[in-house]
């Protein structure tokens, strides 16, 4: 009979290990992710054109115009206010790079998209970066996951001796059941040009 | 409470003690079958956890594997990035043609600078936090260091040098020729940290490979010898049982006759007498004896007379129709009945049959005084039980009736009453409880 016992205790073991194998966890929500550091302000419908050295492009398929731009050849060059009007935020994840916990500070690629007024039929960003260095994020990804176009490292402004002008960052230990997230090819620093296609 | 005396009840209580060695057995051997789920449950148990770890551990493995790998690639194209930005500031510092006249682009220079400066900071702080490089290769990243770090400084300076400044041209050439020793450096530290992180990523695969070797041949060692202790185990239960089982049998079994021995018989009639005790009934106890047996041994020889044994035993043990009737050997030639629930008439016509059938059985004996065949003498000791009265008692008297049918010229049947005044007092007591 103790055998017994011991057998069922076992198998009972067992269905418990399988279970807490299979268990996965709840990922969190888009909101849930970032703190808020400042909020979005007010901008026209008409993007202002960049007061200070613009550092970033955008070319392609999108709907936005800008003040003092050719309309047959539509782009939109920012600077980081300019940027940073649509509202900052900040989280925390695991640099892959340097392999230490490292807050992000910048602003969301869905506040981007929307600023931008990108079409439903658009399909992927492809980034570049100073250094030529090329990457493709599709853009239900960036709507769909808190993705930041980040500014600061750890309260301080990256400068482009390092990772500046802006780097992109996924959230990759709060999902870390979306395999896409946790691809580090999407970590592009140094970011110049943004074509959507 | 006294169970009132049934024919019936009683058979059915009697063939339940006969039949009991029976029944033990077949417990025993539902019990094995018993064993028999067990182990397939442990074994079902055991082949669960050995799939989920396994896997788990494999999947383990395969990520560590591929972790390092991406580690050597993403080192080796740290290196390969650093070479390719100095060559691309090296280009930035060369004017196009004319050489002599053109100005460098400063704004270009200045971004090739930061870029360099990047990469350098990656692999300064990939230095400094996670990876341990020593020895040769520490050294001569700390050299590239410091040698980019004197480039950058005159690339400062040549910034901020006005283009018709003498010494322009002269600083340029020498940061050129800095430039082209650095990459040189880059090259050759490349190199060195290639070989030996790819050194090191293949001998830490193959430690793995082997303790997930050592790990294979734990887990089916386990279950090799799992299976084999069980099988032994199982093995080693049934032939116990078997052998169990046998031993009952041949130790209450007499083995000339095949029938009971002494030993079950003490068994018997100890149990027996119990019975009639509590139910104050009347049991009977025969003496069989073969009539001149020593001397048939002696006129046939021992292979006849244990011939003649036999078959005087099978004759009893048939003539014994009911189920709670029990023969036993008691001695070298004499047998013992017990009759329970039987009359002195009863058992007299029990043992005029028996004298009967052997007489049917027309077994020769010439030394015999009585008669030409093989004879019985048959002592009977009728009565109820007491609580002062032990069956050797009854025995006695049956030996003693035996004596008597011998005296009494042998081929015949002599009976002993005891104690039956109980039952004489039974119609009386009925009538009165009427």
């Amino acid at each position: 009979m103790r055998c017994h016992r011991l057998s069922v205790f076992t198998m009972l073991l067992f269905s418990l290990l399988s279970c807490s194998l299979t268990a996965r966890q709840q990922s969190p929500t888009f909101d849930s992710v970032y703190t808020v550091v400042t909020s979005s302000q007010q901008i026209p419908n008409v993007i202002p054109a960049p007061t200070n050295t613009p550092i970033l492009t955008i070319t392609g398929n999108f709907n936005a115009t800008q003040e003092g731009v050719n309309a047959s050849i539509p782009s939109i060059s920012m600077d980081r206010s300019l940027i940073e009007a649509v509202g900052t935020v900040e989280y925390t994840v695991k640099d892959p790079f340097e392999r230490e916990d490292t807050t992000f500070q910048g602003v969301l690629f869905r506040d981007l998209l929307s600023l931008w007024q990108v079409p439903e039929t658009a399909q992927q960003l492809t980034i570049t970066a100073l250094n030529d260095y090329q990457v493709q994020v599709p853009v239900a990804l960036l709507k769909e996951y808190p993705v930041l176009l980040a500014f600061k490292q750890n309260g301080q402004v990256m400068t482009r001796d390092y990772r500046g002008p802006a780097m992109l960052v996924t959230p990759i230990d709060q999902y870390p059941n979306v395999p896409e997230l946790t691809n580090r090819e999407y970590w592009a620093w140094q970011i110049s040009t943004i074509h959507i296609e | 409470m006294i169970q009132p005396l049934l024919p019936s009840n009683y058979a059915m209580a009697s063939s339940s003690l006969k039949t009991a060695a029976q029944s033990k057995s077949s417990k025993d051997i539902f019990h094995i079958k018993y064993q028999n789920i067990l182990a397939f449950t442990v074994f079902v148990g055991l082949i669960t956890a050995v799939f989920f770890s396994g896997k788990k551990l494999r999947h383990q493995l395969q990520w560590q594997a591929s972790f390092l790998e991406d580690e050597l690639v993403v080192e080796m194209h740290e290196f390969g990035q650093l070479r390719r930005e100095t060559l691309r500031l090296n280009r930035s510092l060369i004017p196009s043609s004319p050489p002599e006249q053109a100005a460098i682009d400063l704004e270009k220079l200045q971004l090739h600078t930061d870029l360099v400066q990047s990469r350098i900071t990656i692999i300064e702080k990939s230095k400094k936090q996670h990876r341990v490089f020593e020895g040769e290769i520490a050294n001569s990243i700390d050299e590239v260091i410091q040698s980019w770090a004197d480039i950058k400084q005159q690339i400062t300076l040549l910034q901020q040098l006005s283009e018709a400044a003498p010494e322009k041209r002269d600083l340029q050439q020498s940061i050129l020729t800095q430039l082209e020793q650095l990459e040189i450096k880059i090259n050759q530290l490349s190199l060195i940290n290639n070989k030996e992180r790819w050194y090191e990523y293949k001998t830490l695969v193959q430690s793995q490979q082997q303790v997930f070797n050592v790990l294979i041949v734990l887990i089916t060692s386990f279950f090799l010898s799992a299976t084999l202790f069980t099988f032994y185990a199982l093995r080693f239960a049934r032939t116990r049982q078997q052998l169990l089982e046998k031993l009952a049998k041949t130790s209450i079994t007499d083995d000339l006759t095949q029938i009971a021995n002494r030993r079950q018989f003490n068994n018997v009639i100890e149990r027996e007498w119990k019975r009639s005790l509590r139910n104050q009934a009347q049991v009977a106890l025969m003496l069989c004896d073969i009539d001149y047996f020593k001397r048939y041994n002696d006129h046939y020889g021992h292979q006849a007379g244990d011939k003649c044994l036999q078959q005087v035993a099978r004759i009893l043990n048939q003539s014994a129709h009911r189920s709670s009737d029990f023969v036993a050997r008691y001695g070298g030639e004499e047998f013992v009945v017990i009759l329970p629930t039987t009359s002195v008439q009863a058992a007299m016509k029990f043992a005029a049959r028996l004298h009967t059938k052997v007489a049917q059985a027309n077994i020769e004996h010439a030394a015999s005084e009585v008669s030409a065949y093989i004879t019985l003498s048959i002592g009977i000791a009728v009565g109820v039980p007491t609580p002062n009265l032990r069956p050797e008692t009854a025995l006695r008297f049956a030996d003693e009736a035996l004596y008597e049918a011998k005296r009494s010229g042998r081929n015949q049947s002599a009976h002993r009453v005891f104690n039956l005044t109980k039952l004489q007092q039974w119609p009386q007591k009925v009538a009165e409880i009427r």
